[in-house]
């Protein structure tokens, strides 16, 4: 079996901190956790029409169903490793992408404060 | 039946239209116009047009084009002329996604920009302006002294006849705040 080290992103370390002890949330989210330590190469549905740079290597993970929210991962077979990047912070259908991605790459590059992560709370 | 936004709309159908270049877009002027053609029978108008002193321009478009750039999903190489860029795709293997979901929301649209490509895309630029510049939307306009075209025409949220997964891959795909994200990682 191939190791990859699975790295959690600041964005998604919060998120998981907040998640309440033994909701069915918290439960669905370490059941996909422990899909990407099982098998973490093939993890995730691969996002479709990416640019050839991302291509395969962004993917989601469904938490809480079709409707639910969506845990997204970033793959690279080269270096081997998963990064658990974030979960969308609102179930889908409620999801507001622009705002979503906006707050995404004000937060991505590294130490944020905490007043900032509040928007990626699970609602 | 999923939804997606405007501005993912907008990307999509500009990107459609420059990968049915099959050389590429010789000059931006020309995307204009070629897009103009396309939409201005069309139910749906993801770009307005307005009138300047090059004909039929969308501002909108311009901006849209420089973000599928910044996104990678298109390159532009000087021309031989040395005015303008030629455009075309990066990478053609998600040509079929796009043309699908094109042809899901409105497969009348893509059926006016494949025609608009095929009759007016590798016009001689003099041919091409005189063309435009004879359009009869486009005399009127001058005639009336009116600068503006047509205006973008589009709901909030677009349908497509795609599952809701589709969709949010479309959504994110196309965002270069997600794009732009991913990559910095």
């Amino acid at each position: 079996m191939t190791s990859y080290k699975i790295v959690w992103h600041g964005i998604f370390d919060y998120q998981y901190k907040h998640l309440q002890d033994n909701s069915p949330l918290k439960r669905q989210v370490d059941k996909q956790l422990e899909v990407i330590v099982t098998d973490p190469a093939n993890a995730g549905a691969a996002l479709q029409g990416l640019p050839t740079d991302l291509a395969g290597k962004v993917k989601k993970l469904k938490v809480g169903g079709r409707k639910g929210y969506r845990m997204i991962i970033k793959t690279n077979h080269h270096e081997r490793v998963v990064k658990i990047c974030f979960i969308t912070p609102v179930k889908r259908g409620q999801l507001d992408y622009k705002k979503l991605t906006r707050d995404l790459n004000d937060l991505i590059d590294g130490q944020v404060e905490e007043k900032s992560l509040k928007m990626f709370l699970i609602k | 039946m999923g939804t997606i936004s405007k501005d993912t709309f907008k990307r999509l159908f500009l990107l459609y239209t420059i990968g049915c270049f099959k050389d590429g877009v010789y000059g931006l002027l020309r995307l204009n116009k070629i897009v103009y053609f396309g939409l201005k029978d069309a139910r749906l108008k993801p770009f307005g047009f307005k009138r300047d002193r090059y004909g039929q321009h969308s501002d909108d478009l311009d901006t849209i084009n420089e973000q599928l750039l910044s996104m990678n999903y298109t390159k532009a190489t000087p021309l031989e002329s040395g005015q303008g860029n030629k455009y075309s795709l990066t990478d053609k293997k998600n040509t079929r996604f796009h043309s699908l979901a094109l042809s899901r929301i409105d497969s009348k649209l893509r059926g006016k920009i494949d025609e608009a490509v095929k009759t007016y895309g590798y016009l001689l630029e003099n041919e091409l302006i005189e063309k435009a510049h004879l359009d009869a939307e486009f005399l009127e306009a001058v005639k009336n002294d009116v600068n503006v075209l047509f205006d973008e025409q589009l709901p909030k949220r677009i349908s497509v006849d795609l599952s809701d997964d589709d969709c949010e891959d479309l959504e994110l795909a196309l965002d270069p705040d997600f794009i732009s994200a991913m990559r910095r990682l």
